[in-house]
């Protein structure tokens, strides 16, 4: 893993948070976390804060996928809009998410390569 | 503020070639690039001799392309250079051919699109930038999510997105530079195999290969070479633009980005999008078609589909859009692609569109997008008096 390369999430006391960042320049709060400088206004290094949030949101659009070079099929991606801010993530969903639904992150090893985490409909939307 | 330079200095497209897009096969690149460029230069009557300098638009095909293409055209010593744009990488290169003409550097200028069906790592994913679904979400999928959320807000339902490529695939079935050349039932087009969400395979663009190329030159020099005017496409106005940042996360980059580049290109032609005839845009998968005349102005908005039940996009209607079959019946080898769609506006405004003619074509659109909130918008119009 290089100097630019990091976790787009964390572990918080058995819950999951997503990185965001906030840039100190121009207030832009955004997702996936980088180093490397605000798409807004360009600031970078010190100027851009993590801004951890809970991997929590609902399902605004989600599709099956059928077709992919690699990945088993199918699985699902859905657009998150997250309850924490105003920014919606691309996430790979179980198969029992609808639209409207609140999903949780929730890690899915994947054998060697790097865990990945997942949203998944809470209990009380199941 | 950027000056047009398209109005100090007139650009023409004197020449089109293309290799009919096909299915991945065993054909080089080199062969299909020479083939369409030959073509475009006897279509123009010139020679490889005459031209100063060339652009080979390509997304994927590797280092050094260019030279490697030149050199079969007769080592002349002119400069060649591959530019890519992904999606709008043929676009680019036009771009580059017509502002060599338009700033006096040149007088004769080509641009090739070629491209293979390979499908080499591309640049964003080595960025270091890690999400929640890193190399899951290919361009499908991405579309199959702004299908959704598009027919969710515009209340349309899957078998009038469907009849976008119903038309698209009708248009491809008269046009012999097309991968795909049957006309089908809106049924066909609505049955599995699904590819992500609700596109199926015939509401996507296939994988396939060709080459386009074009030949554009100064009004001097069209004089000079004694170039029937009258099959010289002047091009208008050549626009690219990147979408700035936006506020907030939510929203197509593509609609916005294509609604700016449409109304820089409209400024810069002296004109509006009811002067359109025809339309060649990046309908790589149906929710794009109706997207992007929208984002263009070329359908009022909320009215797309009723235009497009009433024929008004057809050949024929009040504006032909996708006369060559676009991206989902005519193809999209990349490179190629925003070569082509110059290759096609040129036929239809020459009237030579031979079996899809719309009748009357004066002034042509093409628009592509490419991965990273790309644009570029050309806008030609034929020399002459209305016929």
């Amino acid at each position: 893993m290089n100097g630019h390369e990091e976790s787009p999430w964390i572990d918080k006391d058995g819950a999951h948070e997503l990185v965001t960042v906030r840039c100190r320049e121009c207030g832009r709060q955004f997702f996936p976390p980088q180093r490397l400088g605000c798409e807004g206004c360009g600031a970078a290094g010190d100027a851009l804060d993590r801004v951890p949030v809970p991997a929590v949101g609902r399902v605004r659009n989600v599709v099956a996928v059928h077709v992919h070079p690699t990945a088993d099929v199918p699985f699902y991606v859905a657009d998150v809009e997250l309850d924490a801010v105003a920014i919606e993530v691309q996430a790979v969903v179980s198969p029992d998410v609808g639209v409207g639904a609140t999903v949780v992150g929730q890690v899915l090893s994947a054998g060697d390569s790097q865990p990945r985490l997942r949203m998944t409909v809470t209990r009380e939307d199941r | 503020m950027r000056r047009n330079i398209l109005t100090d200095r007139e650009v023409y497209v004197i020449g089109i070639g293309m290799y009919p897009y096909h299915r991945p096969a065993g054909i080089t690149y080199v062969t299909m690039g020479v083939a369409a460029m030959r073509e475009a230069l006897h279509d123009a009557g010139i020679g490889w001799q005459s031209v100063d300098s060339a652009y080979v638009g390509s997304g994927k095909i590797g280092m050094a392309a260019a030279p490697t293409l030149a050199r079969y055209m007769g080592r002349t010593g002119l400069p060649v250079v591959q530019v890519e744009s992904a999606s709008a990488s043929g676009s680019v290169a036009v771009r580059q051919a017509v502002l060599d003409v338009a700033s006096g550097l040149t007088d004769v200028s080509v641009a090739v699109g070629i491209d293979k069906a390979e499908f080499p790592p591309d640049a964003v994913s080595k960025s270091g930038v890690r999400g929640l679904a890193d190399g899951l979400i290919e361009f499908h999928t991405m579309f199959a999510l702004i299908t959704e959320r598009f027919l969710e807000e515009r209340q349309v339902t899957a078998e009038q997105l469907g009849a976008v490529a119903v038309k698209n695939h009708r248009h491809g079935a008269t046009n012999p530079y097309a991968q795909r050349r049957k006309v089908r039932s809106l049924e066909e087009v609505l049955e599995p195999p699904y590819i992500s969400g609700r596109l199926t395979r015939l509401q996507c663009t296939p994988v396939g290969e060709g080459a386009a190329a074009v030949v554009v030159a100064s009004a001097d020099e069209l004089g000079r070479l004694g170039i029937d005017r009258r099959r010289a496409v002047q091009v208008l106005a050549s626009t690219h633009q990147t979408q700035p940042a936006f506020a907030n996360a939510r929203g197509s980059e593509e609609f916005a980005v294509t609604r700016e580049a449409s109304n820089e290109a409209y400024e810069a032609a002296s004109l509006g999008p009811s002067d359109i005839d025809v339309v060649e845009l990046h309908d790589a998968f149906t929710v794009e078609e109706p997207m992007y005349l929208e984002a263009m102005g070329i359908c009022q908005e909320g009215r797309v589909f009723d235009d497009l039940e009433a024929g008004a996009l057809d050949i024929g209607g009040r504006v032909a859009v996708s006369p060559s079959g676009g991206l989902l019946a005519m193809g999209h080898p990349v490179g190629p692609t925003g070569v082509g769609q110059i290759c096609e506006s040129v036929r239809q405004l020459r009237g030579e569109a031979i079996g899809r003619q719309h009748d009357g074509a004066r002034t042509a659109l093409t628009h592509m997008v490419g991965v990273g909130g790309v644009c570029t918008i050309h806008i030609l119009q034929r020399s002459g008096p209305t016929r």
